[in-house]
């Protein structure tokens, strides 16, 4: 067992699981990777085996038998050391979105071939994040009316003008590296660009559940 | 109408009714009897010489306009040749009326005669204290006749047209027109015959002034007894039948009694006081019977505003001019107005017509003719307490009231209409539960949830009769409402637990909020449309391309090409449910998401793109219906799975025209080119082929171009509907 760092992977469909699991063992370094089938699996490994002051990398499926990923996703939003990575078959955008919204850092297709799914991966590693166009257009329209009652200052949720270009270069269909080459900066920065729309995506959202919750008085 | 009167005619044997004939009838006589009065009037000589009050005193006016005033008991003297009488100032007065006991009353009359007898002759005169003037009597013209006479004409001929009508209109042997009818004839009667009488100047005869008295004063309690005993029958019956013929015969021969004075004729005013302090008095104990009867209880507040409206018109009558200092609207012909009211206001109360428009104005009556008298009890108070100046004292009525009274009426108004306080949004909010509540049986309980808290009615059942539009039905009792919310067309009866009528602003609402719900129920018809289309449209998709290509892949034996198949199931069920799938899009998207998802599967192969981003011109503003942007999609997707999987090429180069509405997108790669495994798969039915049939089927191309290094394949469609 690698001392550097966790990872786990929850996924129901057990030969996808296995698959995943080897292939992320490989690409982060670690001789296993640890494996769950259920929310409730995967909530008891993080209970009994999570050692927090090392990195974890989770992959996180959505449609879990007993409730959706997004949940285990929340739950370590509050885990400074995890990166949660969503798998997906489909980059359809509501989905993905909301697991972005739930904290999510990245997502991966699981209908891609198992080497594309590699390939993915080690991109992740390196910092390079996916983001579909139909996804930043979607981020686009998000930000564009955030609701009235946050103010942007306060959260810090309003998008910088080059973070608007980074979403609107690859709305148009450019590639990460392609974006980078025509805004004139490094396909990291872009990378870095991307995550720091993931993450104001992830606190808007969590100020609007707070904001929705006051209104229905639940808190 | 409410009561058991008017059902008890039906115990009568059947006549044959004819309302119009009858009333034509009763007009005509009325305007004889006008006619009669006028000719009696005309035949009264013109002397010249009146006597009217003044303070204490009484002002005299002489022919030649020499006025003199003297106190009410100076002797005025007519005398002719040897002949002479005298008698009081006062008793020249035109509307005075003789008091004090029969011999008195007796002897008034008889002067009246000595006078017009002395005045007609040669050389008579007229004296009062000194001032003496020649008397000639002139032939009196009808513009010789005083204000009063016509008013009182007036009155006495619209009241008298007014109960006719009520009369005849209602089932024979109703007893309530009946006494409705006696009160506007004793009206009538008092006002010609008071119009006669008070016509002289200096004197007329005394047998026609006994008579005109008589008349009066028989009128007069006919009118006031028969309108206590109409209150006895409305709404409710209080007494049994017999009382009011009875009561109003008793007055007719009271009547007579004092105007020959066999009676004192003070209790004729004591006869009078009966109804004025009797009326309330029993119009607040129907009102109290009337309980939970809407319709009883609106046709009471209704006379009781117009009564207390008219009641309130003598009063400022009599006391504006003494506390405002306006002129006097005349004697007994200012009595008309409130006349008018209160009898017009009790013919529309029990005729019953419309009385749930009336039930509004009664309060609205009621409250103007309360602020009136508020402001002339304030000022009378601020002159009489603070004796301040006329103008200050009213300029101050008029602000406190005003301040008072103005919230007052607010506060009270919004009171009445307390059911009214379902507010438009709330409204709105009620209405879309019950068109968007989850099946019939749900809607159509928050329908009748929605009536009750609107209307509150004590009974919501099915309408026995179709209704197209709602309706007000018997007066306001029930309100009549069009089958929605998957109910039958819906009766409600007894407004505001019983308490209120329908009033046409229900209707009103009601008509808006029937309108409102077959709006929603529209709208939620065409969602319920747009899912099925949608839902048709995935099973459509699913049964063409997904089932199809896992088909395939069920029936071959070679693991990789299953995988193929697979992903492209995959790929195909994607395109479905992105959220491009189903609706048009503009070919600048699609075109962004196909290169997105081509440079991802080819950077995986190690393959380069070579895409220019901004492949084709105007590529925003195409929009691509469904069908076509889906096969371009598919078609690309299965151009670049053969780049992987058979090319062998290191590079892929797509390139664009557009011509017209046709779109041309050429992709070469650099590997090995048209191979015989390709080419067998493009004329087996299956990659290149079923991609051939499929643009074929949305009028486009997929043509093999011959290609000097590596294989070259042209993708032709339209992009616009043929």
């Amino acid at each position: 067992m690698d001392a550097a760092r966790q990872v786990l992977v929850i996924e129901d469909i057990a030969p996808l699981r296995e698959a995943l699991a080897e292939r992320a063992a490989d690409v982060f370094g670690v001789t296993h990777a640890h494996e769950a089938g259920t929310l409730a699996e995967a909530r008891a490994w993080l209970r009994d085996h999570r050692q927090v002051d090392l990195p974890l990398v989770a992959l996180v499926d959505l449609g879990l038998p007993d409730g959706s990923g997004a949940a285990i996703i929340a739950e370590l939003a509050g885990d400074s050391n995890a990166t949660c990575i969503v798998t997906t078959i489909f980059e359809d955008d509501a989905n993905v979105m909301r697991a972005l919204g739930a904290g999510a850092q990245g997502y991966l297709l699981k209908g891609d071939d198992i080497s594309a799914i590699e390939e993915r991966l080690r991109g992740l590693e390196r910092g390079e994040v996916p983001v579909s166009p139909q996804i930043a257009r979607k981020l686009l329209e998000r930000f564009r009316h955030p609701i009235a009652s946050i103010q942007p200052t306060e959260f810090d949720v309003a998008l910088t003008q080059r973070e608007t270009d980074v979403l609107r270069a690859i709305g148009r269909g450019l590639t990460i590296a392609e974006a980078a080459h025509a805004l004139g900066i490094g396909a990291h920065t872009v990378g870095t660009h991307v995550k720091n729309i993931y993450r104001k995506l992830n606190i808007a959202s969590r100020a609007e559940a707070a904001i929705e919750a006051a209104r229905r008085g639940l808190v | 109408m409410h009561g058991t009167v008017g059902q008890s005619a039906t115990a009568q044997r059947e006549r044959p009714r004819r309302p119009g004939l009858r009333l034509l009838i009763e007009s005509h006589l009325l305007f004889a009897l006008f006619l009669v009065a006028l000719l009696a009037a005309l035949s009264i000589p013109v002397y010249g010489i009146s006597a009217s009050r003044e303070g204490a005193a009484i002002l005299v006016t002489l022919q030649q306009g020499h006025a003199t005033q003297v106190p009410p008991e100076t002797p005025v003297r007519i005398a002719a040749g040897a002949w002479s009488i005298e008698a009081p100032a006062r008793t020249f007065q035109s509307d005075f009326v003789p008091d004090g006991d029969r011999a008195a009353v007796a002897r008034f009359y008889a002067e009246r005669d000595a006078i017009v007898a002395l005045a007609s002759a040669p050389g008579a005169t007229v004296t009062v204290a000194g001032a003496a003037a020649p008397l000639a009597p002139a032939h009196r013209r009808l513009m010789d006749l005083p204000h009063n006479f016509w008013l009182l004409s007036l009155q006495a001929v619209v009241i008298g047209l007014l109960g006719a009508w009520v009369r005849t209109s209602a089932v024979p042997g109703d007893l309530r027109a009946r006494m409705f009818g006696l009160s506007c004839a004793g009206v009538a009667m008092a006002g010609l015959s008071g119009a006669v009488f008070d016509t002289r100047d200096l004197t007329a005869p005394g047998d026609m002034l006994r008579a005109m008295m008589t008349l009066n004063v028989l009128g007069s309690n006919v009118s006031a007894v028969a309108l206590l005993a109409l209150f006895l029958y409305t709404p409710r019956t209080l007494a049994p039948r017999w009382i009011g013929p009875v009561l109003v015969a008793a007055g007719a021969v009271a009547g007579v009694l004092q105007g020959l004075a066999v009676l004192p004729l003070e209790s004729f005013y004591a006869l009078l006081v009966l109804p004025t302090l009797g009326l309330p008095l029993l119009l607040l104990v129907q009102y109290r019977r009337a309980a939970g009867d809407a319709g009883s209880r609106a046709t009471l507040r209704w006379i009781g505003a117009t009564t207390f409206a008219g009641g309130a018109f003598v009063t400022i009558g009599m006391a504006a001019p003494v506390l405002l200092g306006v002129p006097s609207l005349g004697s007994d012909g200012s009595t008309i107005v409130p006349l008018l009211m209160a009898y017009g206001g009790i013919a529309f109360g029990i005729a019953g017509r419309r009385l749930f428009v009336l039930d509004a104005w009664s309060y609205r009556l009621a409250l103007g003719a309360g602020a009136t008298l508020a402001l002339l009890v304030a000022d009378a108070l601020l002159v009489n307490l603070l004796a301040l100046a006329k103008p200050v004292a009213l300029a101050l009525a008029l602000l406190a009231v005003g301040y008072l009274y103005v919230p007052l009426r607010g506060a009270l108004w919004s009171r009445i209409n307390r059911s009214q306080a379902l507010t438009g949004p709330e409204l709105f909010r009620m209405a879309g539960e019950v068109a968007f509540a989850p099946d019939t049986a749900q809607r159509r309980a928050a329908w009748r949830t929605l009536l009750d808290r609107l209307y509150q009615p004590l009974e919501i059942g099915s309408a026995p009769m179709p209704v197209p539009v709602p309706q007000l039905l018997d007066g306001g009792e029930a309100l009549a409402l069009p089958a929605a919310a998957g109910e039958s067309a819906l009766l409600l009866r007894h407004a505001g637990n019983g308490a209120k009528l329908f009033t046409p602003a229900d209707l009103a609402t009601s008509r808006e909020l029937v309108a409102l719900l077959e709006g929603a129920e529209e709208a939620r018809a065409a969602y319920a449309r747009g899912a099925t289309e949608e839902r048709r449209r995935i099973a459509r998709d699913l049964h063409d391309d997904v089932s199809g290509l896992l088909l395939t892949g069920l029936h071959r034996e070679d693991l990789a090409h299953v995988r193929g198949d697979v992903q492209q199931a995959l790929g195909e069920i994607r395109a479905m449910v992105s959220s491009l799938a189903g609706h048009a899009q503009p070919l600048g998207l699609v075109l962004a998401d196909c290169r997105y998802e081509a440079s991802g599967r080819l950077a995986a192969a190690g393959i380069t793109l070579d895409w220019p981003p901004d492949l084709a011109e105007d590529a925003e503003d195409r929009i691509v219906e469904y069908a076509r942007h889906k096969a371009l999609v598919s078609a690309l997707r299965e151009v670049v799975t053969n780049a992987i999987r058979h090319s062998g090429a290191s590079r892929v180069t797509v390139s664009a025209t557009i011509e017209g509405d046709r779109l041309s997108l050429l992709v070469r790669d650099d590997g090995r080119g048209l191979v015989a495994e390709t080419r067998r798969e493009v004329s087996g039915g299956n990659g290149l082929g079923n991609l051939a049939q499929r643009l074929a089927e949305i009028g486009g191309a997929c043509t093999i171009e011959p290609s000097p290094q590596g294989f070259a394949v042209r993708l032709d469609l339209p992009l616009a509907a043929a």
